[in-house]
């Protein structure tokens, strides 16, 4: 499948993001371009096509690597490496491609992945809940959001009426167990 | 019918939060235009020609009394006192404020309903029978089946940015009055030959500007995988559906690039993996959704009623309006001294669809009294009371009839489906509520609309068909022809079991003669007609030839 999009340029690494709903002011990762060189040091996220071909080097590095999908990617490429796999990075490049959300249910719920998730693109405060819902544990969220109030995007619902990778559970079998 | 539990009431609640947060966000200047537009969508919001118009879902189409006085009492808080019924069971507001539509929400949360999904590219309202429960030719209730697809698919987390907007619908009876072999997943509720209840379930149908009848992708599912083989054909719709171009973005075109064999084969690995889940139903999941749509306590009729219905048949012998409302616009009840009335939102010269608050609340009333407090919207943008007892058909006609809503025309010619088009619809390519006020004039006899019988129009202002043309026995599409409002003519289509796509008459027509083709085209059926076969039966028996002769002559 093509890897297209914002693979080209090197992505603006930012200062803040929510992990497991906490600010974090440090962020260590860099996302490396296609063309970028990777580094001796320091945690990398690479594309999936540079993870593919030199795969056996990246994981002999002596710091972390993380894989990079974009919407079009093929997540399932990946399942035989996430024991080897720290992190992955979903880049939302656009917020309305709804396949990053397949992308990290899959992960934890067809192929067992336990690593962290981090989303980074497209991302808003109005789309945390659901992320979280799907998996996503890490959101570097886009320039001008405002990141306190982005930390009541996650409160917003208490009841959800379907399991996903979270807590959620079928609103039906809930009821069942509540008699 | 369904009652909200704790669960269902704060979600509503929290979800009225949640966009009155967005929209104060928005009028602060910290969302834009463009970043609200996607969110306010999944709460209904549309911005239209003159104004936003906000959605409201009639889930499968069901309203107690209570709901329709919050309907009528919406129209005239937050709008100009009316609103307009739609083929999808939904009621459209076209004139809200943004700013008020929070509190609308508010609103609408205190009576059990909302705007969650009815519009943007996510699962929409579900959509069935409207004589559901009622119908003679049912096989089983599909309204629990309704229900719990509407919670599954609500603030569903993985399906809410799809590659297009998704509708499923369901029905239960022998007869299709749900379109299901147009929708995006289609539902039939059977039972297989060890008794065991399931569903046949379609996939890929639609209309829009390129209509197609849905494919099988499971003769029988038993009904407790209802949940996990929907979530299985989403899965790989929203990874695998067209996002490039939204013209090829329905399920339909993905079915039909895959194949629905290859289709069926990627659902079914997916649905392997998650059938037993957390989300496999059991049966008493379903015994107690049942039990919410178990109907009223209907009574055997007493001597006195029966005198009532002697007086109901007497009135339909001597009075001729009487008889035609009867004959027209009430139908077969399940049940022994009951009947269905159906009250008919066309009355020449108003929009078809269009109810103002009073009639809102009189139709409320009247359910109040004589239909156990409860009333449908229909796909044919009519409006039903389910459970009449035969003995007062004659005391509610007369009610109706003071209010012009008893028009007996429910079958007829004259029941048009008819979209909003240019004059409220920011797509719209021509007029559509003009041309049905054009032939509402042309065939205003009642006894020669009773001669033409059944005979389906259904009216588009542009392609994207929200009025079903290409299921109308005539189809009327309206297109823009260098600036001018033309129509484009379709016959032989239908949306029941014998579901077919319209075929084009030829080049589309001015907006003046339309009435006039439409006139033609019903003097061809007369004079070719068989004793009793219906507009549809004729065109498909002689073909469209002696049809383009007459009106391109
Ligand atoms: C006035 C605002 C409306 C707008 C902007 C609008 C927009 C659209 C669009 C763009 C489509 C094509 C979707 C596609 O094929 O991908 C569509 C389809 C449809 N809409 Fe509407 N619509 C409006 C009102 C209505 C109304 C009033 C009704 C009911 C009377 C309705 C019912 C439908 C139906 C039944 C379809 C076709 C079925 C299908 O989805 O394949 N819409 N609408
Ligand atoms: S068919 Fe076209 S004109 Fe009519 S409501 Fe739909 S989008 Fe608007």
């Amino acid at each position: 499948m093509p890897n297209n999009a914002s693979n080209s340029e090197c992505l603006k690494v930012q200062g803040a993001l929510i992990v497991d709903r906490q600010l974090v002011v440090e962020n260590s990762w860099r996302h490396l371009a296609t063309e970028e060189e990777v580094p001796e040091t320091g945690s990398v996220s690479v594309d999936l096509a540079r993870w593919l071909i030199e795969k056996s080097q990246l994981i002999a590095r002596q710091a972390p690597v993380a894989v990079r999908l974009v919407a079009s990617d093929d997540v399932s490429l990946l399942q035989d490496d996430l024991d080897d796999i720290p992190m992955v990075v979903l880049d939302m490049v656009s917020y309305v491609d709804g396949r990053s959300y397949t992308h990290a249910y899959w992960l934890r719920e067809r192929y067992a992945y336990s690593g962290d998730i981090r989303i980074i693109g497209e991302v808003y405060r109005d789309q945390l809940n659901f992320l979280e819902r799907v998996g996503v544990t890490q959101f570097e969220l886009a320039a001008d959001q405002d990141l306190q109030d982005a930390l009541q995007g996650f409160d917003e619902f208490s009841v959800l009426y379907q399991p996903s990778a979270d807590e959620g559970r079928n609103i039906f079998s809930r009821r069942r167990a509540s008699d | 019918m369904y009652q909200y539990d704790h669960f269902d009431h704060t979600l509503v609640q929290e979800r009225v939060a949640e966009f009155r947060g967005q929209v104060e966000r928005h009028l602060n200047g910290e969302l834009s235009a463009e970043q609200l537009m996607p969110l306010r969508l999944r709460n209904g919001l549309y911005m239209q020609r003159h104004a936003h118009m906000l959605r409201v879902a009639i889930p499968y189409g069901l309203l107690s009394s209570k709901q329709m006085h919050m309907l009528a009492h919406i129209a005239r808080k937050y709008d100009r006192d009316y609103g307009h019924f739609t083929t999808r069971q939904n009621i459209q507001y076209n004139w809200p404020e943004l700013k008020d539509a929070p509190d609308l929400l508010k609103d609408l949360a205190s009576v059990e309903m909302h705007a969650i999904q009815t519009s943007g590219n996510c699962i929409r309202n579900t959509t069935t029978d409207q004589y559901a429960g009622v119908a003679v030719d049912e096989l089983q209730d599909p309204r629990p089946y309704c229900e719990m697809i509407r919670q599954w698919s609500t603030l569903h987390p993985e399906f809410y940015w799809l590659p297009r907007k998704f509708k499923v619908a369901v029905i239960g009876a022998k007869n299709d009055r749900a379109a299901v072999l147009f929708h995006d997943i289609g539902l039939r509720v059977l039972k297989n030959e060890q008794d065991q209840l399931g569903l046949q379930v379609l996939v890929g149908g639609g209309m829009g500007r390129t209509p197609v009848i849905g494919k099988v992708i499971r003769e029988f599912l038993p009904r407790e995988h209802m949940l996990s083989y929907c979530e299985a054909i989403l899965r790989i719709y929203n990874l695998y559906g067209n996002r490039d171009n939204k013209y090829r973005a329905r399920i339909k075109i993905l079915v039909k690039s895959l194949g629905i064999d290859e289709f069926r084969r990627q659902v079914d690995a997916e649905w392997e993996q998650i059938k037993d889940s957390d989300l496999l139903l059991k049966g008493e999941d379903f015994e107690r959704m049942q039990s919410f749509f178990s109907g009223p306590d209907y009574v055997a009729p007493s001597a006195n009623a029966k005198n009532g219905i002697d007086r109901v048949a007497k009135w339909r012998a001597l009075d001729t309006r009487f008889r035609q409302w009867y004959d027209n616009n009430t139908v077969e009840h399940k049940v022994d001294g009951y009947r269905i009335v159906v009250i008919s939102l066309k009355e020449p010269g108003a929009p078809p669809g269009d109810a103002t608050a009073d009639q809102m609340d009189h139709i409320a009333d009247l359910a109040e009294q004589y239909s156990f407090g409860e009333l449908r919207v229909t796909h044919d943008q009519n409006i039903i009371f389910a459970d009449v007892a035969q003995a007062d058909l004659l005391e509610l006609w007369k009610k109706l009839d003071s209010q012009a809503l008893a028009t007996p025309n429910v079958g007829t010619l004259n029941d048009m489906i008819c979209c909003p088009g240019l004059d409220f619809c920011s797509l719209a390519n021509a007029g559509s509520i003009p041309i049905a006020k054009q032939i509402n004039e042309r065939f205003d006899s009642l006894d020669e609309l009773y001669d033409i019988g059944e005979l389906k129009i259904k009216m588009s202002g542009c392609v994207n068909a929200c009025g079903h043309h290409h299921a109308g026995h005539i189809g009327i599409l309206g297109v823009d022809k260098k600036g001018v409002e033309c129509y484009q003519l379709t016959l032989g289509g239908s949306a029941e079991d014998d579901a077919s796509i319209g075929e084009r008459l030829g080049k589309a027509i001015a907006k003046e003669e339309v009435a006039d083709a439409i006139d033609k085209l019903v003097s061809v059926y007369l004079q070719n007609r068989n004793k009793d076969e219906r507009f549809l039966d004729t065109y498909r028996r002689i073909g469209i030839e002696p049809y383009q002769e007459k009106v391109y002559a």
